[in-house]
């Protein structure tokens, strides 16, 4: 057997440092990018998180909330996106308002980066990549790719079984992480409890109407491209489901919240507020298990082979074809679906309306993909762009 | 509270042993697949101690 020398020990040491450095570099370089969103002509205020609960404060959880107030008085909604960062067509929906909309009447508070921990967490082990671009009028738009859960370095260790709180329902060790599985939050709790613990405090604070949190899932799980509801938003639910199906022309359902599953944000905003709150769902085939590779090109087009086999033999439960499902349509639907919850309501207690112009909705989305409706940090005014 | 301090008590044991690896390298002077199992044994604890992964 050869000898442990001096030179083998060096050379192997180097090895390992290299190795290291070309492991751990991409790593840390997602973990750092940043997602420039610019101000749009509504944003009249930008506050994080930490403003509700200053315990937050300069941790990786906080996040920023945009706010659009319009000239008239009425009433307010919160969006939210990427609460699962690995679902970003809500982000990209949300970004789209934050870069676009004016609000006319009432209040929107936006927040695009809700678990903002997961946004800078990655999955490398599923194969995902770690950033996608969309294409826009001036290059390339990059965007991180997130993960599910928070990340641990943020937020560690996890209880071998997670016990909600208050309800004290017992859940998988993974969901203490995981920012729609821990709502209504705690004060003194975890990071993840906190973060849903600040935005109660700003749907109790604010006084928000309506509160609509942005996800994507499986085309082979049945709670896909719908809006999940609970009892006391089931009526606008119904109104903006029924209405985008007829008059825009693509497919959606709704899903009844269910009452003993806590910690969701459709069931327990519900519930411990006075909010309505609506959880939209597209389809995103990236997410399947039985495709190809993880690829950027599946995420943005939608694409595969081994879901059109499985759609041939009506294992999915969305239509499939093709042309797969592209991300201009998924967040084109998001726009849609929200923007409609927002209509039906404002019809329904003009009181309290809220009447937001200049947002695309799903054709103009799939006419002209999501990347027109981002203007170039680059040129746009420092002061106007943020760093997520 | 008793997360954080498991969390500390973690890096604690992760530098202990990044400590005890990287000392076993160093004495070991027969086998150079030890030298090299010792390497791979670092890699998560180093990962960890540089808040990486």
């Amino acid at each position: 057997m050869k000898t442990a020398g001096t030179n083998f020990k060096l050379l192997t040491a180097a090895v390992f440092v290299i190795l290291l450095i070309a492991g751990a570099w991409p790593l840390i370089e997602h973990r750092q990018f940043p997602v420039e969103i610019v101000c749009g002509p509504g944003v009249t205020e930008i506050r994080h998180l930490s403003h509700y609960l200053p315990a937050l404060k300069g941790t990786p959880a906080d996040t920023p909330v945009f706010i659009l107030s319009g000239a008239e008085p009425g009433g307010s909604v919160l969006v939210m996106g990427n609460t699962h960062a690995n679902e970003p067509e809500g982000m990209l929906s949300v970004a789209i308002m934050i870069e676009n909309a004016v609000v006319e009447k009432g209040t929107v508070y936006l927040i695009p980066f809700f678990n903002r921990s997961a946004s800078l967490n990655t999955r490398p082990g599923e194969g995902y990549p770690l950033y996608f671009s969309v294409k826009t009028p001036w290059g390339q738009k990059k965007f991180r790719m997130g993960n599910r859960d928070a990340s641990p370095l943020d937020q560690w260790p996890d209880p071998d079984v997670y016990i909600h709180y208050p309800e004290k329902q017992m859940l998988s060790y993974l969901d203490i992480r995981n920012t729609n599985r821990t709502w209504p939050g705690r004060k003194n709790g975890l990071p993840m409890e906190q973060v849903t613990f600040a935005a109660m405090e700003l749907l109790r604070q604010e006084r928000v109407d309506l509160a609509i949190d942005l996800h994507g899932a499986e085309t082979m799980f049945p709670v896909t491209n719908c809006i999940v509801a609970p009892e006391k938003s089931m009526r606008i639910a119904t109104l903006a489901s029924l209405t985008v199906k007829s008059m825009e022309g693509f497919e959606n359902h709704l899903e009844s919240s269910p009452e003993k599953f806590r910690g969701l944000s459709h069931r327990e905003i519900g519930d411990y507020s006075d909010t309505l709150p609506f959880l939209l769902e597209s389809p995103i085939p990236f997410l399947d298990q039985p495709t190809g590779a993880k690829t950027e090109q599946l995420f943005l087009d939608g694409r595969d082979d081994f879901l059109l086999s499985l759609s041939r033999k009506k294992k999915l439960f969305v239509p499939y074809d093709e042309s797969g499902w592209p991300l201009d349509r998924r967040v084109g639907q998001h726009l849609s679906v929200s923007l409609e919850i927002i209509r039906q309501y404002s019809r329904k207690a003009p009181h309290r309306a809220i009447v937001i112009k200049n947002v695309p909705r799903y054709s103009e989305l799939v006419n002209n993909g999501t990347g027109s409706y981002f203007q170039n940090p680059a040129s746009a005014e420092k002061s106007k762009v943020v760093k997520l | 509270m008793i997360a954080r301090i498991i969390m500390i008590a973690y890096y604690l044991i992760s530098g202990f042993f990044v400590f005890i690896t990287v000392k076993n390298i160093l004495q070991e002077k027969e086998s150079r697949d030890r030298v090299v199992l010792y390497l791979v044994t670092l890699i998560p604890f180093m990962l960890r101690l540089l808040r990486i992964k």
